[in-house]
């Protein structure tokens, strides 16, 4: 559905973004991250034909903007980071102008149902100059879902909003992307994009460093595996023979809980959870420690990993 | 042929004053001779000094500068001062016709474009001459009285390359058929030959009539004397029949022709143009090549002099067909009709002043109406609905100064028949009196003897109304409709807010 | 196919932007002042005029002020023009836009139809105006009062399209309104001093004062093409002639000033990007 190619976007001396090759496909819901000045708004921009790119391409439903730029723009939801909205309009006047652009049929009947979906259909005749930020967030997610596009593109989608409003949002969105749609959201608050992204690409300093599915993304950051255990009693046997296993590097005791370091090549929890059995000891928890989206975008973008430029596909 | 007044420009009032003097020195001399006393030497007296006044006229005649001359002759003053210098050039003497008259000027060689008007011969000529800049008056002057050598050849005129035309020089002459200061009509050719001999034969007439009047004269006097004498002698009143009739002196001719010289006669549609002079050697002579530019007015109408009944000096013109007459109540005034033709100013001031560079300077863009000889023959036709309702003949008037304290004027029908202070005077001026009512909206026409309408003589009339304050009130009709749309956008807010619609 | 889908999107912009001029109180406001200028300055100083002479011609009475109104309307107009897009990009909606089926050319022709259609609710105030005007004064519509009213479009067109001009060419709103001004102001000083020198008499003309003549008709002849004011000059000239010809060629050259002015707007605008 978007695929771009050596996309590329230089300001003078500056490279915004450099080589960007992505591809999202049909269907799915696609994390793009980045710090602050990563370029990821300068590469929706270029995906929405806004800025032309320096070199490279970009291919919307396997077309160039140029080739069917009207077509392609109605099969578009975007919802931008910053809300813009003319003022003097009602939520439903603007709305209407927008399916009136987007060919909408039903314009008003839709409006009932996206203002609805959004939870802002009792302030529909209501001016713009009066919404509140999070109330004109919701109601850009509203436009861009009026003339229920093919692919949404959403920067920064849930910046605005509350908690409440948040779980709103994501739910919206997990709900069109149940129904087919395809998504590319752009956001800093992590959380979000690990509940409802399939994929993730990680930007920084407009080069993508990392893309592929949460898992296979920690599991490649991740060259060992830390396991918790709490024994019913660590004594010195159980220790020993810990220590004498050839995949535990490290092992910390504190009390009856242990923090043991293997190798990450597989899961040996099982092995261990055996072993500690045989040394006779009695497991009450063994955990295996998850590194959370945010640890993994840190580390991604802070260390530039070399681990990921060896296999991943960003450059 | 053109016929038109020609303006009354220095030189040529000279000439009229010369032949005036030559013919009241001729009467002088007649008188003169009158006092001798021998019968013989009387009449050979009178017949020297006609011939001697019919000599210097044909002389003066001969001697009339054409219009291009008497406009750029360097005085003699001028030429004394020496400063600055006087440069030999080819130049390109010219009288274009300016629809009322010749005009007079010259292109020195630093002027490129010549310009003349459409649908009339005009006169230009390829001559040297010495030419020098006169800052006083920022114009060129030429030294025509000592040098003006006609340049041999033909004029060859081009347009987009191609030769259109080549002239060759023509005989031309001037003819006044009501005399200096009338029409003016350019003959060409054997015409112009032909105006000029009958001319002077006239004249030649003339001095011979006038020769055989005094001798007629002289016996009508004598045979009066001897009456009289005889009368006195007797006591007896002589027959009414035995009274000779005296003798009736001749007129002079009342026309006036100039002595025909040559020149080429440009007669060109509205255009751009190349004019080069080729020599007898088939060569194109230095600086004679340059841009001729023929143009048309851009209007022709009739244009109306307006002289208000009780603002005598408010007088105002009319030259545009769209113009509307406006008044404020039932109004008198009079209408001067004349020919009118709106012209580029430039073009139109360059015509006949290439010689001043700084004449027409900047006016490239602007437009003049040129007032021309008055219309003749009309009829007024005041309208109402598309109806003729008056038909108004032109009439002369005279302006009558009040007497008394309250100083003033006052418009009154020319009649020297029945009114006594009237006469041995002339009218002030002929025009249409109208009497405008301000119950209807008119219509004014003029119509020739034949009852067609004249192209641009139509004005509407309007009789104003006072509209006081409802002028600014009705401007307020736009805030009141944005006020009534605001108004209705709120309330449909909100009652789209109250109702159902949610 | 583009054809229709951008003419969609001009359809619907201008629309939402004529709306959105017609529910601002902004347009009644300057039609009211413009009718009272006109009034005021044109209307009632030839009223007095002729009332003071008893009898006065004039030529077309009604035109001038309708001339002077349109004129001062269509640079309202103008303005709000070198204000929209300037506007659009400072406040971010023109970015929205074009996240939807609009691009350059379509919304710059949205933003151009939108100024043209809300001239001709003010040519509707107008001729309302002046009828009732011509009514009350009798100071009578002419047959020219037509070709006015086609030119003043063609007038507005080349306002507007110098308006959109230079509202794409500057950044900032401010900037956009400076330039329009500053440029309608030296067009219209221009004018008015091209007709009192070309009025001077040529006679009482001082060398100095023939030189400023010179060149300010030089001048002239360059600021024709330049100023929007020209175009509308010239067909009124034509008007007055009765000069069919050059009427169709004044508004011929009106479209050709518009489009060479849409086109250079639209290449300048797609090199500057919508966004801030």
């Amino acid at each position: 559905m978007i695929e771009t190619k050596d996309l590329t976007k230089r300001y003078g001396d500056f490279t915004a973004v450099s080589n960007l090759s992505l591809r999202v496909e049909k269907g799915e819901i696609y994390g793009f991250l980045g710090p602050n000045g990563a370029g990821k708004t300068t590469t929706i921009m270029m995906l929405l034909g806004i800025l032309k790119p320096t070199e490279g391409s970009v291919q919307l439903f396997g077309e160039s903007l140029d080739n069917d730029y009207f077509n392609i723009k109605r099969r578009i939801g975007v919802l931008s980071e910053n809300q813009y909205f003319y003022e003097d309009l009602t939520a439903k006047e603007y709305l209407k102008f927008f399916g009136e652009l987007y060919k909408v049929e039903n314009v008003e009947r839709r409006i009932d149902e996206v203002m609805g979906l959004v939870n802002l259909a009792k302030r529909k005749n209501e001016l713009l100059k009066g919404y509140s930020k999070g109330m004109k967030q919701k109601l850009g997610l509203a436009r861009a879902l009026l003339h229920d596009p093919d692919v949404l593109i959403l920067d920064e989608p849930v910046s605005s909003l509350d908690p409440y409003g948040i779980k709103e949002v994501r739910d919206i969105l997990m709900e069109e992307n149940r129904k087919g749609k395809t998504m590319f959201i752009s956001s800093h608050i992590l959380s979000e994009i690990e509940r409802t992204c399939h994929r993730v690409g990680i930007m920084n300093r407009g080069q993508l460093l990392a893309e592929d599915s949460m898992s296979e993304l920690k599991r490649r950051l991740m060259d060992e595996v830390q396991l918790f255990v709490e024994l019913e009693e660590a004594t010195d046997t159980i220790l020993k023979s810990l220590k004498s296993l050839p995949f535990v590097v490290s092992l910390d005791v504190t009390h009856n809980q242990l923090m043991l370091k293997t190798a990450a090549d597989k899961d040996y929890r099982g092995q261990l959870s055996s072993a500690i059995t045989q040394a006779g000891g009695v497991v009450i928890d063994l955990r295996r420690h998850e590194m959370s989206l945010e640890e993994a975008f840190v580390t991604i973008t802070e260390k530039n990993l070399s681990l990921l430029t060896k296999e991943g596909p960003a450059a | 042929m053109r016929l038109f007044r020609l303006p009354f420009d220095r030189s040529v009032a000279a000439i009229v004053v010369t032949l005036l003097t030559l013919v009241l020195s001729l009467g002088a001399a007649a008188q003169e001779s009158r006092e001798t006393t021998d019968e013989d030497a009387q009449r050979e007296e009178v017949r020297r000094s006609v011939e001697e006044a019919a000599g210097a006229a044909r002389q003066a005649i001969e001697a009339v500068p054409d219009p291009a001359q008497a406009a750029t002759q360097a005085s003699e003053e001028q030429l004394s001062q020496g400063t600055p210098v006087r440069e030999e050039m080819f130049v390109y003497s010219l009288s274009p016709w300016t629809g009322s008259a010749f005009g007079g000027t010259f292109a020195p060689k630093n002027v490129d474009t010549i310009f003349l008007m459409e649908g009339s011969h005009s006169i230009v000529n390829a001559q040297r001459t010495e030419v020098y800049y006169w800052p006083i008056t920022s114009e060129y002057m030429a030294n025509w009285f000592e040098m003006r050598e006609e340049v041999p050849g033909r004029l060859q005129i081009e347009q987009n390359g191609q030769v259109i035309e080549t002239l060759e020089r023509v005989d031309y002459g001037y003819y006044y058929p009501q005399g200096y200061g009338g029409p003016q009509l350019l003959n060409l050719g054997e015409e112009a030959v032909r105006a000029y001999d009958d001319y002077q034969s006239r004249i030649d007439a003339y001095y011979d009539s006038l020769t055989r009047y005094y001798d007629d004269q002289r016996q009508w006097q004598q045979t009066m004397d001897r009456i009289l004498r005889e009368v006195r002698d007797t006591g007896q009143p002589k027959d009414p029949d035995e009274i000779p009739q005296p003798p009736t002196q001749p007129q002079p001719p009342q026309d006036f022709a100039y002595q025909p010289r040559q020149a080429f006669a440009v007669n060109l549609p509205a255009g751009r143009y190349t004019v080069k002079v080729i020599g007898e050697d088939g060569n194109v002579v230095p600086d004679s090549e340059r841009t001729l530019e023929v143009f048309k007015p851009r209007r022709t109408g009739v244009g109306l002099g307006v002289i208000p009944e009780h603002k005598w000096t408010r007088r105002f013109q009319s030259n545009d067909a769209s113009d509307v007459f406006y008044l404020d109540g039932t109004r008198v005034f009079y209408i001067l009709p004349y020919n009118a033709q709106e012209f580029n100013l430039f073009k139109y001031a360059k015509m006949t002043n290439l010689h001043k560079p700084l004449e027409g300077a900047g006016t490239r863009s602007a437009w003049t109406w040129v007032q021309f000889d008055p219309v003749a023959d009309a009829t007024l036709q005041v309208l109402k609905d598309g109806q003729v309702v008056q038909e108004i003949r032109q009439q002369p008037y005279y302006v009558k100064q009040s007497t008394g304290y309250a100083l003033g004027y006052e418009i009154v029908r020319f009649d020297p028949e029945n009114d006594p202070t009237h006469e041995g005077r002339a009218p002030t001026f002929e025009g249409y009196r109208v009497v405008m009512q301000d119950d209807a909206d008119y219509e004014l026409r003029f119509v020739d003897a034949n009852g067609n309408v004249l192209a641009g003589s139509t004005r509407s009339v309007r009789a104003l109304e006072q509209p006081g304050g409802s002028l600014f009130g009705i401007s307020l009709i736009p805030l009141g409709v944005g006020a009534i749309i605001f108004g209705w956008r709120r309330s449909k807010r909100r009652k789209d807010s109250s109702s159902g619609d949610e | 196919m583009s054809i229709s889908f951008r003419a969609h999107a001009v359809r619907v912009a201008a629309k939402r932007e004529l709306r959105s001029t017609l529910y601002g109180v902004g347009l009644y406001a300057a039609l009211a002042v413009i009718f009272l200028a006109s009034g005021y300055f044109f209307v009632n100083s030839s009223i007095r005029s002729a009332l003071d002479a008893g009898v006065l011609a004039l030529q077309n009475p009604i035109t001038e002020p309708f001339f002077f109104s349109v004129g001062l309307a269509a640079t309202y107009l103008g303005l709000c023009s070198a204000l929209s897009v300037s506007r659009d990009r400072d406040q971010g909606t023109l970015e929205v836009l074009f996240y939807g089926p609009v691009d350059t050319i379509s919304y710059l022709m949205a933003k151009f139809f939108h100024q043209l259609l809300a001239f001709v609710v003010v040519l509707a105030f107008a001729i309302v105006n002046f009828y009732v005007i011509s009514l009350i004064t009798n100071l009578g519509f002419t047959a020219d009062f037509v070709g006015f009213l086609v030119l003043s479009l063609f007038l507005t067109s080349c306002m507007v399209s110098f308006g959109i001009f230079l509202s794409v060419i500057t950044r900032r709103m401010m900037a956009s309104v400076i330039a329009f001004l500053a440029l309608v102001l030296f067009f219209l000083g221009f004018s008015v001093a091209h007709t009192i020198v070309m009025s001077l008499p040529g006679e009482s003309m001082t060398p100095l004062l023939v030189y400023v003549r010179v060149i300010i008709d030089n001048m002239n002849s360059v600021m024709q093409w330049i100023s929007p004011l020209s175009y509308f000059s010239r067909g009124m000239t034509a008007v007055f002639m009765k000069d069919f010809g050059q009427y169709a060629l004044s508004l011929f050259s009106s479209v050709v000033y518009t489009g060479i002015l849409f086109s250079l707007s639209v290449a300048i605008f797609k090199k500057k990007g919508v966004r801030r």
